[in-house]
């Protein structure tokens, strides 16, 4: 062996010098990532007290700042690199884990688009609902046509049921549970039925039980491919991007239901009440409010479907 | 990742405290401060190791196949069996042996540029020195 251990020892009252020195030097390795520190601790800082040792003899206690001094930079540099590489090796085990974990810039376009296409269909059922509500020529027109009344209705019950197909979106995106997103969702429905046709309770119940059953079609309609889309994103994706794509899914659903009652709602009224129909007219254009609206929704809605088509074939690690 | 039987040059240039480990280590096998000491020495003082860099560098180097702890212990008097010993590996020396040679490139190049005296030169220039 080149070097064996030495059997010399510092003068007797640099032994508490040295101990001190070791001790604060074992604290300070503490600054290195636990599996550095447990690999090498130990060794390390035996080196140190080595050091001290053969400093304090050959030095005395001057010599013992410049060896701290060194040994201090040492360490932050040494302690701060592992720490950095420790990280890198943490983002890159992560990383690993990504395609399970990871929500891919995909599936957020297609939650987006999906979000823009309801914004728009809802503005283009609104428009119908606020020009045919408030015109005095709205009851002759649904006389003429039980058609009218019937896609009218349609449009109605789409937009809201798409309204908590849209919620279904939000809670699965923030809430990790599906069992308490379900349950939210159960009463969420319910509230939104109550509030949307509640009143025809007391005046129409028939009407009421209609519409409800209606509505609650159109939730398992949108529900269904929902499922079975989130069931087949999750071979891909974590539950909870699954479970949002799934969503997206079902309001699309919704969303294509809303606007084909809109197309065929304004199919039906023109050659019964053109009156009616040119309500929604621009003024001094041929442009109509309810065709603008149908047309952004049917481009939003194929651009949602676009992409939920696109974040299904997605590779998994994007 | 071990790379004791793929090619030196993969792993050059070496880390300036990598090769000095090498370096102590030629002679024979030496625990963690007799590494330290001796590259001090050999560089005279310009290399002064601390514990973090020291350590940190046995790591990349047995990491890479470059060295190995050794089993074997000194005479009992001698030993100290908390200590760690290190010898440089056939790998290890090949990459020790390369790192030597780009070295020796560099400082050729460094005298064909006239950036060094040239060795039989400088001799020449001592000598006259001398004599003067």
């Amino acid at each position: 062996m080149a070097h064996p251990p030495r059997s010399t020892r510092p003068p007797r009252d640099a032994d508490k010098l040295m101990v001190c020195s070791e001790w604060l030097y074992l604290r300070l390795l503490r600054l290195y990532p636990d599996s550095f520190q447990h690999a090498y601790g130990l060794r390390m800082a035996r080196v140190f007290r080595d050091s001290c040792r053969d400093t304090l003899q050959q030095r005395g206690l001057g010599g013992l700042p410049g060896l701290w001094l060194h040994t201090l930079l040492d360490l932050l540099l040494n302690a701060g690199l592992e720490r950095w590489l420790a990280l890198k090796e943490g983002t890159h085990a992560m990383a690993a884990h990504l395609p399970v974990r990871a929500f891919p810039l995909r599936l957020w376009l297609a939650l987006v688009a999906t979000l823009i296409a309801f914004v728009v269909a809802l503005v283009a059922s609104l428009n119908l609902y606020l020009i045919e509500d408030s015109s005095a020529l709205t009851a002759a027109a649904y006389n003429a046509s039980p058609l009218l009344r019937f896609s009218y209705d349609g449009i109605y019950l789409s937009a809201l049921a798409a309204g908590v197909a849209v919620c279904a979106i939000a809670g699965y995106a923030l809430i990790r549970r599906a069992l308490l997103v379900s349950a939210g969702l159960a009463v969420l429905a319910l509230l939104v039925a109550l509030g949307g046709f509640g009143g025809l309770l007391v005046r129409h119940p028939l009407t009421f039980l209609a519409l409800l059953a209606a509505f609650s079609g159109l939730l398992l309609v949108s529900f269904f491919p929902g499922r079975a889309v989130m069931t087949r994103a999750a071979r891909r994706l974590a539950p909870q991007p699954a479970a949002v794509l799934g969503a997206c899914t079902g309001a699309g659903v919704l969303l294509f239901v809303n606007v084909a009652t809109l197309v065929l709602h304004t199919l039906i009224l023109n050659p019964v009440s053109h009156e009616l129909y040119m309500q929604g007219q621009l003024a001094g254009t041929h442009f109509n409010f309810s065709l603008i609206a149908m047309v952004l929704a049917a481009i939003t809605l194929l651009a949602s479907a676009l992409c939920l088509s696109r974040a299904l074939r997605l590779p998994a690690h994007q | 990742m071990r790379h004791d039987t793929g090619d030196p040059g993969a792993l050059l240039p070496l880390p300036v405290a990598a090769f000095h480990i090498l370096l102590a280590l030629v002679e024979g096998e030496r625990h963690g401060y007799a590494i330290m000491q001796e590259t001090a020495r050999s560089s005279a003082g310009k290399v002064n190791l601390g514990p973090g860099t020291l350590y940190r560098s046995l790591r990349r180097l047995l990491a890479d196949g470059m060295i190995e702890e050794s089993d074997e212990r000194p005479v009992a008097e001698m030993d100290d069996e908390r200590r760690h010993y290190y010898r440089l590996t056939p790998f290890g020396l090949r990459v020790a042996r390369a790192e030597a040679q780009r070295l020796a490139d560099l400082v050729r190049m460094a005298q064909t540029k006239q950036l060094l005296p040239q060795p039989g030169l400088e001799s020449g220039l001592l000598a006259l020195e001398g004599g003067a």
